[in-house]
């Protein structure tokens, strides 16, 4: 999977998870949606495990707060 | 919001509604037939269950949880499952609290407690443990009549063990301890996943969530706050063999590996008191020539306790099976292979629950192991009663129609009716039929087993059971009468007597009797039947309707009998009638 391939995964993932259908924004951050709530983020977390077959650190959970910053991480560990 | 942080917070799991499903107009029930293979693999993972397009379900079921870790990774992956029901949690939650505090701050059907037993294990000892959590249940048990799921954590087996002991030697009314242990035995080393616990306050991996929601939405939930499904219906070809008994011939269908599997599972859920049913559209005598020939089949004929095998519609052969069942639609799942078939039946009847039949039948084995509502405790013993006591209706009808009068036909079949007072050892099939029953329940009270047992322990109300045999079948306990004597008049608030024991037009007996067994010291006080319209309980009413005669309101709460109903009746010679006045 290319690095287009994995950031339109994510955003998938994010936009289904949040109710936002598949066409979220790239620049989409945790600061600016009150929706992506502590829930949400660990429903994030077991989707974006399940849907890419990675495994995220404990820090890696705590500082992926964007889809730039889950993208280069799951780019990363694939 | 920070996990942990909220208390009492109600909280919908909702996932993302699809307006497009909800545009079509289509059956939520048809909708989610597509969700089955991802509800019901192997291992369910969370990307498809989140992936689902749930709506909102109609029926709201407000859970109290009380725990010291996090839920809600379960709670939202129960969802989807509740949803198969058209029920829609609502989760409201306590703080982290390891002592069990227990704030009853909204009213709520169920509570659950959550606890991971790892911070007492370093603290107590496995028995005092034990003791000290039935205590904490028994305080929750005196705050609410609710039913309480407790989820015993299977990590350490002693105290899972323990607390298990506990709860089996000294029964919680309306208790329901869920086991973890088969989750355990399938994940092993990944029931636990240690990185979760700063985002989600659990150890519980993601694979663990989402086996105990499964439990929880599909067996738990439903036990603990709804009765039992009765019946499961099922299409023939392609549903209980690969293939087309027309085209195929009885010799030419196959029995794959799955669809063995699925045929043993329904005779498990025979053996375990759910009638069968077969709807099929096929020629009859093909149907019973192949259930003879195929020494293969686990299913045979006789498996089938109603059975509609012509080429009429199924939506009325459904009707059919459900009126010679003497159940209601809702009591029943149907399964099918044909969508199309699914989608008539869907549209002719609205509380039937359905399933469909995947090619692989060991995936539709899963659904009917895990449909919410199908699954028994293991305590079913009046359900096992009904299926043989079903089949002896048959030949009650032709004794009935041979006999000249009354009391050759009481006669010829030998009743012994048993009225037990306060039989705390019946506390479970008490609370059966005060919750099952539909169309003899007068008042519709629908008690707890908490509320139950509280009058059972009450020296002011008078709980009797009645229990019925002839020479054809054991009935078991078929009624149950909730009685108050008070300072002017002896008051029922509450009758419940099996659908399966009418018929036999012994129902005056049988209430007049369990008065009797109340209250033997009745010094002339009027009596009081509590009743309320429901959609289905009008042979109740019609009864009480007979009894009272012309002083009955239907739009009273209460309605006056006569004394003269507790005069001796002489059909009480043809009867051998017990009355039990010890508690047990």
């Amino acid at each position: 999977m290319d690095r287009n391939g994995v950031r339109e995964g994510v955003c998938e993932v994010i936009g289904v998870v949040l109710a936002l259908g598949p066409a979220v924004d790239p620049s989409f951050c945790r600061e600016e949606q009150p929706a992506w709530d502590s829930l949400k983020h660990i429903e994030i977390i077991f989707a974006l495990e399940d849907r890419f077959n990675v495994r995220f650190s404990e820090p890696d959970m705590q500082q992926m707060d964007s889809i730039a910053v889950i993208t280069q991480r799951i780019n990363e560990l694939l | 919001m920070e996990i942990g942080s909220q208390r009492s917070m109600p909280l919908s799991m909702s996932r993302p509604f699809s307006p497009a499903a909800e545009a079509s107009g289509l059956d939520p029930r048809l909708q989610r037939m597509e969700w089955l293979p991802a509800l019901f693999a192997e291992q369910p993972r969370r990307w498809e269950l989140i992936k689902l397009p749930t709506q909102r379900s109609s029926h709201a079921v407000h859970v109290r949880v009380h725990r010291n870790h996090g839920f809600e990774s379960t709670a939202s992956a129960v969802v989807p499952y509740l949803a198969l029901r058209d029920w829609q949690p609502e989760f409201s939650y306590s703080d982290y609290d390891d002592s069990l505090t227990f704030r009853i701050e909204a009213p709520a059907e169920l509570d659950i407690v959550w606890l991971d037993y790892c911070r007492y294990v370093a603290r107590t000892p496995a028995p005092q443990f034990a003791a000290w959590l039935r205590q904490r249940v028994l305080t929750l048990r005196q705050l609410t009549d609710t039913p309480i799921i407790l989820v015993n954590w299977p990590e350490q087996s002693v105290y899972a063990n323990s607390v298990r002991e506990a709860f089996e030697n000294h029964a919680v009314p309306g208790l329901l301890l869920g086991s973890l242990e088969p989750v355990r035995a399938r994940l092993g080393d990944r029931l636990l996943d240690e990185r979760m616990v700063a985002v989600s306050g659990t150890r519980l991996s993601d694979a663990a969530s989402i086996l105990i929601a499964r439990e929880l939405g599909c067996r738990w939930i439903p036990a603990a706050i709804a009765p039992r499904l009765k019946a499961v219906a099922l299409d023939l070809d392609d549903t209980l063999v690969a293939g087309v008994l027309g085209e195929d011939g009885p010799e030419g269908v196959v029995l794959t590996p799955g669809h063995r599997a699925l045929q043993e599972y329904l005779f498990e859920l025979r053996q375990s008191g759910l009638f069968l049913a077969l709807v099929s559209r096929n020629e009859e005598s093909d149907v019973q020539r192949l259930l003879s020939l195929r020494d293969d089949f686990p299913l045979k004929w006789e498996h089938f306790s109603a059975r509609q095998i012509h080429w009429g519609s199924k939506a009325e052969s459904l009707e059919a099976v459900a009126g010679a069942l003497r159940i209601g639609m809702d009591a029943m799942l149907y399964v099918d292979d044909n969508l199309g078939e699914l989608a008539k039946v869907a549209n002719a009847h609205r509380d039937l629950c359905l399933a469909h039949a995947n090619t692989d039948a060991f995936l539709t084995r899963r659904v009917l192991e895990h449909f919410p509502g199908l699954w028994s405790r293991g305590d079913g013993g009046a359900d096992i009663v009904r299926v043989g006591d079903l089949e002896a209706n048959t030949e009650r009808d032709k004794i009935l129609a041979q006999s000249t009068d009354r009391a050759g036909y009481l006669r010829s079949l030998q009743v012994p009716l048993v009225f037990q007072l306060n039989p705390c050892a019946h506390l479970g099939r008490i609370h059966e039929l005060s919750q099952k029953t539909n169309q003899f329940n007068l008042a519709l009270k629908r008690f707890t087993e908490a509320e139950i047992e509280r009058r059972l322990q009450s020296p002011g109300c008078k709980v009797v059971t009645v229990r019925l045999a002839d020479r054809l079948s054991d009935s078991g306990i078929i009624g149950a009468l909730f009685a108050r004597e008070e300072a002017e008049a002896i008051v029922v608030e509450e009758l419940c007597i099996s659908c399966r024991a009418l018929g036999r037009e012994l129902e005056d007996i049988m209430v007049a009797k369990a008065l009797e067994t109340a209250c033997p010291q009745r010094p002339g006080k009027p009596l009081l039947f509590e009743q309320a319209a429901g959609p289905r309980n009008d042979p109740a009413r019609q009864w009480l309707r007979r009894v009272a005669g012309e002083v009955w309101d239907p739009s009273a709460s209460r309605v006056g009998v006569p004394l003269s109903f507790m005069n001796p009746r002489p059909e009480c010679s043809l009867l051998d009638i017990k009355i039990e006045r010890t508690n047990g």
